[in-house]
């Protein structure tokens, strides 16, 4: 089980942030996973973790549609691990940008809806 | 069983300050209390500012985001979504010993040290005469009595365009806080639109605070700018319930009882009894006394009288609620412009509908900015993939801006409390609430949002939507034993003797009658300071 969530950690923090997680981190998700008694696995999150690659893909789906799904919960739990982590502090904190970077926004919100749309496929193919 | 001349129940903004009154007048006075207690006391957080410690701090996630993570709810922006890890011992047990069951009103109740206190954004609105008069209060006395307090706490105001809405005829006040990059913004866009927005019947000024901001008081320093607000009060700028807890405790007058929780009172004679269980023994323990006063809570006091006259005079109660809705805004002047070290988390700016100064019904809008609440509570707003809704977020987050819009409120017959048995709760009882608002309240309500959310943009700021929180999930309750001149069952008389008893004082809000827009905590410690007083004048 330790292994498995540390697995699970090391996939979710490489898709948030592109990094892989400090031994600190792995802890303290392992923590606040099994403080959450959540023993169920959902397919779809099994799948993403095996599959970190169907990783957005999923995700965007979920947060159209399935916004309290296992995936969307356990990304959010990573997330919040994360932001309160010094080693990722600037991955979160406002952070200067010349107004440019609206453009790369805007792509990044288009790659989204394509991500969604993708996910809706896997979803449904799979029958997750 | 235990005796003594004052017992005081309660421990929140209106039981300290009714301790206080009656411990400086040399009193004896026992305060009884559940008072949980702050587990991260003294303070875990290091003295530095939010960013410092964000980039420097390993130990931050005991604070940000508690002990496993205890303090990350998913998709929750309901009841208490703005109490952080620090501070969440206020909800401590709460659904244990004061269950509340509903469909339309879930409150926050506090049974923590220093109540619901803990967590107050330390907005102290002065009410004006006619809302002083309409909650059933003195007038002359009310605004002598705000002096007295805002001595005693320390506030924080600015005499501009506003200040009859914010300050009303307060003398007693320090400067406001500097204003951070957002509201230093939204205010000089204001100012220059000034007479738009005169037009519009729309005055914004600044928010009145219990904060120290030049004047340091003894134990207590100025504010330092650390945007460290909702998780410590290490420099105990901000006045807390607790902090003149702690300072009358060093009083030899002054006894303070922890574990208890009060349940019922009885009156024999000259002597009141009030009941309650031990929480540590869960067992049924009392004291006595010749003068009670109760400082609970509207919700407690309701209890507690509900269960003390309930064989004798029915039990339904009427109450008020402030409604609530906030409201995301953003500011795309402001967007990537990077980390602000000297930042504020509590509400800086106000605004009032200045055409509605005779209306009963009326609303406020505060604003706040956004950043030490971190980006966890708000990415799930994000209909987007976790991975690209953070630089998204983390680009806007400079310009996101927070706007809260309080509702007035007055009774109806859909605003009721009752005392159901249930055995199965510790005290073999469980309050039921019924909140609905009417058709006509509801379109007031959002007619006046409207109007504040189109003055907003004027100044650059434009909302993303409108959240309405569950009914009682963010502020303030009152009216459950109305103020009356003349005797009736649940109703307290002006110098704020429950009718019924002879030695029963209620000295929280209980009594209100109506809950104006603008915060009620200044007038409820208002309140409890001339309650103090009046039971000195019974003596």
């Amino acid at each position: 089980m330790e292994q498995l969530l540390e697995t699970e950690a090391a996939a979710l923090s490489h898709y948030l942030v592109g990094d892989k997680p400090t031994k600190a981190i792995k802890i303290l998700y392992r923590e606040a996973v099994a403080a959450r008694h959540d023993t169920r696995r959902e397919k779809a999150f099994d799948v993403a973790v095996r599959h970190p690659t169907l990783l957005p893909y999923l995700d965007a789906y979920d947060a159209w549609f399935r916004p309290s799904s296992q995936l969307r919960q356990r990304l959010h739990l990573m997330f919040s691990i994360l932001e309160a982590t010094p080693e990722f502090a600037a991955d979160f904190l406002p952070s200067k940008r010349s107004a440019w970077y609206m453009l790369i926004l805007g792509l990044l919100g288009i790659r989204g809806i394509l991500r969604l749309a993708v996910g809706g496929l896997i979803v449904k193919v799979w029958g997750l | 069983m235990p005796t003594f001349d004052y017992i005081v129940v309660g421990s929140g903004c209106s039981g300290a300050i009714a301790a206080q009154t009656l411990v400086e007048a040399g009193k004896r006075v026992a305060m009884l209390d559940v008072g949980e207690a702050n587990p991260s006391s003294p303070s875990v957080v290091p003295d530095k500012d939010y960013v410092a410690l964000r980039e420097t701090d390993p130990e931050q996630y005991r604070y940000f985001i508690g002990e496993k993570a205890s303090g990350v709810t998913i998709n929750d922006t309901g009841k208490g979504a703005q109490i952080t890890p620090t501070r969440s011992h206020m909800l401590r047990n709460v659904e244990d010993y004061i269950p509340l069951q509903s469909k339309t009103f879930a409150p926050i109740e506090s049974l923590g040290y220093g109540g619901l206190g803990i967590g107050w954004g330390l907005q102290c609105w002065e009410f004006s005469r006619e809302e002083i008069a309409r909650v059933g209060m003195n007038v002359e006395r009310t605004i002598a009595a705000y002096e007295t307090v805002a001595k005693r706490i320390g506030i924080s105001g600015t005499n501009d365009t506003a200040c009859s809405f914010t300050l009303g005829e307060l003398q007693s006040y320090q400067p406001s806080p500097d204003m951070d990059r957002n509201m230093q913004r939204i205010y000089r866009s204001y100012l220059r639109h000034k007479q738009s927005f005169d037009r519009a019947g729309i005055c914004l000024g600044r928010t009145p605070l219990a904060l120290l901001t030049t004047k340091a008081q003894p134990g207590r320093k100025t504010y330092a700018y650390r945007d460290m607000d909702f998780y410590d009060d290490n420099d105990k700028s901000g006045w807390r319930p607790w902090m003149t807890v702690d300072t009358l405790r060093e009083k030899p007058n002054l006894t303070y009882i922890s574990g208890f929780l009060a349940t019922r009172f009885t009156e024999r004679g000259p002597v009141a009894t009030i009941h309650g269980i031990d929480t540590a023994t869960k067992r049924p323990t009392a004291y006595r006394c010749k003068r009670l006063i109760l400082a609970t809570g509207a919700l407690g006091s309701a209890r507690i009288a509900l269960r003390s006259f309930n064989t004798t005079q029915g039990g339904t109660l009427p109450f008020l609620c402030n409604p609530y809705t906030y409201v995301p805004c953003v500011q795309p002047a402001l967007f990537g412009k990077g980390a602000e070290p000297r930042k504020i988390g509590f509400g800086q700016l106000s605004a009032f509908l200045g055409d509605e100064a005779q209306h009963e019904d009326r609303s406020i809008l505060t604003l706040y900015s956004y950043q030490s609440l971190m980006l966890f509570r708000i990415i799930q707003q994000v209909p987007l993939d976790f991975a690209d809704a953070r630089p998204i977020m983390q680009y806007l987050s400079s310009g996101i801006v927070i706007a809260g819009i309080q509702h007035s409120d007055k009774p109806t017959p859909h605003k009721t409390l009752r005392l159901h048995k249930n055995i199965g709760n510790l005290t073999g009882d469980e309050l039921q609430a019924t909140y609905r608002l009417g058709n006509e309240e509801i379109t007031g309500q959002r007619q006046r949002e409207l109007r504040y959310l189109k003055g907003l943009r004027r100044t650059g700021l434009y909302p993303i939507k409108r959240i309405q929180t569950e009914h009682g999930a963010s502020v303030h309750y009152a009216g459950t034993l109305p103020f009356s001149t003349t005797e009736k069952p649940y109703h307290t008389d002006p110098s704020g003797r429950l009718y019924g008893t002879r030695n029963v004082y209620v000295a929280d809000s209980s009594p209100f009658r109506f809950l104006p827009a603008r915060g009620l905590t200044f007038t409820l410690l208002a309140n409890a300071h001339l309650t103090a007083e009046n039971v000195l004048k019974h003596d």
